[in-house]
């Protein structure tokens, strides 16, 4: 591993905190309403005229400001970014998972030590009080399947009390405390979004469980859906050019994160013959990895005409089959 | 407390932990003077999953892979290996490190298990003083704590050997990455003035250690609900065993969990440049 590269991890070390701050709002079933988490979200636009917000470290060379191509072997060096939005709710389960997982957590109930509420409770508290009835409400309704048949006995028994109990605990409960007990309850959002039901494939918000990719289209018409990439510039590194076209192709209004500066893929191929000269026969494109974490992409109709957010599995109806059989390796299943 | 300490103190006093007996549920609700005779016994605790662990899906979605990108080691030369029988000088006291394993996508590093450990000093006078670092640790855990014996007797702290002088948790699984999260989200954001981890931390094997005071426990939600219910608070420490092979890898796999690493600031060279520039030009 080169010095350079070592260095570079050091940094990225302290900037991977932001990836798990975005996806800290994974949450089982769906997204709290409360959450709050990130400063800018994905809608919100950037001032006009900033530089693209990301990682990238610029080097000395690059300031010597070149628009003559890199090509390496008569084949033209470009940069191409697979830019990604990390999924935001849990995924969805199946159904035998579900059942898997309903069946483990009556297991762990059954074996777990003893709760002692008048530790956790004070005695006569409202806190008391509502654990009570909960409690009494859960075994009324049966929800404890037992493993063994000492302890299905004896939750048998308990349901039967519980009932009891639970009658009475209704008097104990005064208005005030099934105020604070709604006002206690969270709120969930849907797991299928407006964006979801409009089908809107430029939106950020669709497809919460799911990675997206951001693919581009360019006016022409072969190969005109394809992820954002450019030519190589002959002083830059492939990650400033990656970030570079971003800008151009997508504008300045997203914060990214590129994941290290090595790319994750390539994908080489040959002009057509009309386009192809002496000197530059064709063109290998590395892809660099990204995140994003807010803003969206700006259509500016020169380069690119319409962008689209897809999956994996999506982008197959999109791109040509032989580009996606080149870049199917690099992206998430999931 | 008395109820539910009461497995705890027979931890205290059984002369073997896997012989813990528990109380049934219905026992605890219903009697308190039931007698050692009606207790029944439970097998020993056994890990369930109870639901699609949040973090556990953010390393499998996003961590794994950005680890992969990161740490890809892209000119691995593997070591000659050292042929049996020949015997290697040590540099001075220092351990041998294991050889760097061969990039591939099965040696991503990955969290292995969390320890949680404390001492208490106060256990000298009284091996019930233990119980409140103990609830304590088990409430934050969820998990029943194993007592650690002191192995040898130091005579001026009045140590003798095999005396309780502390609790230890090990996390795995669900409940490891369930702790981690705890710890991220909520308690480590409130820790004023902690700066977060050096950026040196790890012990150059791929295990991170950290420290935490007293006053810290008090911020663990399960411990801030009932504070009067604890006699005193203990500092205890947290190590995250990882299968990373360097400090930075660890450092790495950590920080996708959002563990806050101290960062050299950025701003210190472009002040220094910027200061010759606005000075005066002299020829």
């Amino acid at each position: 591993m080169s010095s350079i590269f070592r260095r570079h991890l050091a940094k990225a070390a302290a900037s991977l905190v932001a990836p798990a701050s975005r996806s800290a709002a994974l949450v089982q079933g769906a997204t709290p309403v409360r959450l709050a988490f990130a400063v800018r979200s994905y809608s919100t636009p950037a001032a006009s005229s900033t530089p693209l917000k990301s990682n990238i470290s610029t080097s000395s060379s690059a300031v010597v400001s070149s628009t003559k191509d890199l090509i390496i072997q008569g084949k033209r060096i470009v940069a191409g970014a697979v830019l990604s939005r990390q999924p935001l709710i849990l995924r969805d389960l199946s159904p035998f998972e579900q059942e898997y997982f309903t069946y483990q957590k009556n297991l762990e109930r059954d074996h777990a030590a003893p709760f002692g509420s008048e530790f956790y409770f004070k005695k006569g508290s409202v806190a008391e009080r509502r654990w009570k009835q909960q409690e009494a409400d859960r075994l009324a309704a049966g929800s404890s399947s037992t493993s063994t048949s000492t302890l299905s006995s004896s939750s048998k028994d308990a349901s039967s009390k519980a009932t009891e109990e639970s009658s009475q605990l209704q008097d104990e409960i005064s208005e005030e405390d099934r105020v604070a007990a709604l006002e206690a309850q969270i709120q969930f959002n849907d797991r299928v979004t407006e964006a979801d039901r409009k089908k809107d494939m430029r939106s950020l918000e669709r497809a919460l469980a799911r990675t997206l990719y951001l693919i581009v289209k360019k006016p022409r018409e072969q190969h005109a859906w394809q992820f954002p990439q450019g030519g190589v510039r002959l002083v830059e590194n492939l990650q400033e050019a990656a970030g570079r076209e971003l800008q151009e192709e997508c504008g300045s209004n997203m914060d990214l994160w590129f994941v290290g500066r090595v790319p994750i893929g390539h994908y080489s191929y040959n002009f057509p013959k009309e386009l192809k000269s002496e000197s530059v026969k064709g063109a290998k494109v590395f892809f660099m990895k990204a995140h994003i974490f807010a803003g969206q992409v700006q259509v500016d109709n020169k380069e690119i005409v319409d962008y689209a957010w897809v999956t994996k599995q999506e982008m197959k109806d999109y791109v040509a089959p032989e580009y996606y059989e080149a870049v199917q390796d690099m992206l998430s299943d999931f | 407390m008395a109820a539910l300490t009461r497995s705890a103190r027979m931890a205290l006093t059984s002369s073997s932990l896997q012989q813990i007996r528990f109380a049934s549920t219905k026992k605890v609700a219903t009697s308190k003077t039931s007698s050692e005779d009606d207790l029944i016994t439970l097998p020993r605790y056994k890990e369930y999953s109870t639901g699609v662990s949040r973090l556990r899906e953010h390393y499998r979605n996003t961590v794994q892979d950005d680890l992969m990108v990161l740490t890809y080691n892209h000119s691995f030369k593997p070591k000659a290996k050292i042929p049996e029988g020949v015997r290697i000088e040590l540099k001075g006291n220092k351990h041998i490190k294991p050889a760097p394993k061969a990039p591939s996508p099965t040696a991503v590093p990955e969290l292995v298990k969390i320890d949680v450990h404390c001492m208490m000093k106060e256990a000298l006078t009284s091996k019930f003083n233990l119980l409140s670092g103990f609830m304590a640790i088990q409430s934050i855990t969820g998990e029943m704590p194993e007592l650690i014996n002191s192995k040898k007797g130091v005579h001026p702290w009045k140590l003798r050997a095999g005396n309780p002088i502390g609790c230890k948790v090990t996390l795995k699984g669900d409940k490891m990455y369930q702790f981690l999260d705890k710890l991220v989200e909520v308690v480590l954001p409130r820790m004023k003035e902690w700066p977060g981890l050096p950026e040196s931390a790890g012990d150059a094997t791929g295990n991170i250690g950290m420290g935490f005071p007293p006053s810290a426990m008090s911020l663990f939600p399960e411990i801030e609900q009932n504070f009067d219910m604890f006699p005193r608070m203990t500092g205890f420490d947290v190590t995250f065993t990882t299968t990373a092979n360097t400090n930075l890898e660890a450092r790495l796999l950590l920080s996708g969990f959002n563990m806050p690493f101290q960062q050299k600031s950025r701003s210190a060279p472009v002040t220094k440049a910027a200061a010759p520039a606005a000075a005066p030009v002299s020829p």
